[in-house]
């Protein structure tokens, strides 16, 4: 245990020597992979903030308009369409909305227009049922056909709607915006993979002389190779701790502008910076980073 | 100590470096390999650290055979074995005392010893004055002490020299030699590779002239009174 802390000791200084003797070189190494895990981590507090949207787009309401003569007449019959919808396994919730409960929520949410809607002289709005369709990927669309059977039947609907295609729509737009961001980062991680890799490889050459010594005297292959593993991870640390301060100085302005400017959508994104285990896993990637890129060096050329 | 039996090692470019080289240096023995250049003593050096190995034969370093030893345990056979090299390889960018305090590191030596142990190697080669220093700071004679002070730190039962007088001028090699003979005096076995003659004549000991890759002269050289015994080649 002793040994182990000596030699721990010894590698963290061994590796701040390196670090400091070929500072440059490392100060790039910093950025670059600062500059990918920004990326990566930029791309996690959107995921943060927008996973409450996502998931309510991500969930497919059904609207069926209701008949007003329907509706007036026959209100047992809307409960039995209720209770028969509430029955189905793939359905979630139905809520019955009135046509005094629509007249709110429309006049609650588009003041300006409200006095217009006012002026008609009856309420325009349809009594509806919202439909939301329980979440089972994949089989989602048919669900869907499902409920929509079951709606068209009925003689109490008389037009039905569903945010389907929207939902979609938007779910494709972030899938692919997410699988770019992702592809970035994931070439630049490893576009900082292979610097470190020749950050170490150069780091083992200018110490050639001071590894042969080290092998004559009885240094063991681990006591040799600490030193650069702990210096690739300190490489790759120090990038994700880069990043982090970039993105939370990225966080602050954001916050800020949207503050002033009312902006909506920078508002969204400035909801919640990175989690503490987002944080983590940002750092564990710049650690495994560092030290992917600096076993594969020693590996390749520190050879026994 | 030091048993070849019958080695030979050649490269994959078909170069023979040694032929059927058989000798035996016993414990607390101090002897002389020589040869001109190319001869093949770098080679046995390199030899007993297990840097090569045998094309064939056996090297029996302190009862164990070196060539048949698992990878693992080749930095255990090299902290029995100081070396002292012609050019001194001391690391430049760090002090006399850091050298020889990354040794300890690197051998597993405890922290709390690692000064009272340099201290005590600093004074064998007389060098305590010079902790501080770099080795550039240093004269070609002082940095070989420091080298010889390095080989020691872990009380080696075995000191192997490649030319270690070969950068210095015939005062500074003297006061090496004078070294030398002192550790050997307390009971290491040191083994000079030089092809410096006056040096052999001087001190009179055994010595293993290789010639070609081949021993030619294993126990002929003339021996002055009071050398320690030299072992028969081949005899253990």
């Amino acid at each position: 245990m002793r040994r182990m802390a000596q030699s721990t000791r010894v590698f963290a200084r061994e590796a701040l020597i390196g670090l400091y003797r070929a500072r440059a070189m490392n100060l790039l190494t910093v950025g670059i992979i600062a500059a990918s895990l920004s990326i990566l981590g930029g791309f996690l507090i959107l995921v943060e903030n927008f996973r409450p949207l996502v998931a309510d787009w991500n969930r497919v309401q059904i609207y069926a308009y209701l008949r007003d003569a329907a509706v007036e007449e026959s209100a047992p019959a809307v409960q039995d369409l209720i209770a028969r919808l509430t029955a189905d396994p793939h359905v979630a919730s139905v809520r019955f909305v009135s046509r005094e409960a629509a007249m709110r929520l429309f006049t609650a949410r588009h003041a300006e227009l409200a006095q217009s809607a006012g002026s008609l002289g009856s309420n325009p709005f349809p009594a509806s049922l919202e439909i939301a369709v329980r979440e089972t990927r994949g089989q989602r669309l048919h669900e869907t056909g499902r409920v929509h059977e079951m709606l068209t039947a009925s003689s109490l609907v008389e037009t039905i709607q569903d945010n389907q295609r929207e939902a979609r729509r938007l779910l494709t737009g972030l899938r692919i915006a997410s699988a770019v961001v992702l592809a970035t980062g994931g070439v630049l991680a490893l576009a900082s993979l292979f610097i470190i890799f020749n950050v170490i490889r150069l780091t083992v050459y200018a110490r050639r002389d001071e590894i042969a010594i080290m092998r004559l005297v009885g240094a063991t292959s681990r006591f040799i190779r600490g030193p650069f593993l702990v210096e690739g991870m300190m490489q790759g640390l120090l990038g994700a701790l880069a990043a982090l301060a970039v993105l939370y100085a990225g966080h602050v302005a954001l916050a800020d502008y949207a503050g002033r400017s009312g902006n909506t959508l920078a508002g969204m994104m400035t909801g919640r910076f990175l989690p503490v285990a987002g944080s983590l896993m940002l750092c564990a990637g710049g650690l495994a980073i560092g030290l992917a890129g600096s076993a594969l060096s020693v590996r390749r050329f520190l050879i026994d | 100590m030091i048993r070849f039996f019958h080695v030979s090692k050649s490269y994959p470019s078909g170069s023979l470096a040694l032929s059927d080289v058989s000798f035996h240096v016993e414990k607390g023995e101090m002897a002389f390999l020589t040869g001109p250049s190319g001869a093949g003593k770098t080679t046995l050096l390199r030899l007993i650290l297990r840097e090569e190995l045998p094309t064939e034969g056996s090297v029996t370093i302190n009862g164990r055979n070196v060539a048949a030893m698992p990878p693992r345990d080749v930095p255990y056979l090299r902290r029995q074995i100081g070396v002292v090299f012609q050019d001194f390889k001391l690391i430049r960018s760090r002090t006399v005392m850091e050298n020889l305090t990354l040794v300890q590191e690197a051998i597993g030596v405890p922290a709390a010893s690692h000064r009272p142990r340099a201290l005590k190697v600093l004074a064998q080669v007389s060098l305590q004055h010079k902790m501080n220093a770099y080795p550039l700071q240093l004269s070609g004679g002082e940095q070989q002490r420091v080298a010889i002070a390095r080989a020691l730190i872990n009380e080696p039962l075995l000191l192997l020299a490649d030319e270690p007088t070969g950068n210095l001028d015939p005062d500074l090699s003297e006061e090496i030699l004078s070294l030398l003979k002192e550790i050997n005096s307390h009971g290491t076995t040191v083994l000079i590779a030089t092809h410096d003659r006056e040096l052999i004549r001087r001190l009179g000991r055994r010595v293993l002239k290789l010639m070609a890759g081949r021993m030619v002269e294993p126990d002929a050289a003339p021996r002055a009174a009071g050398a320690t015994v030299a072992g028969q080649a081949g005899s253990a």
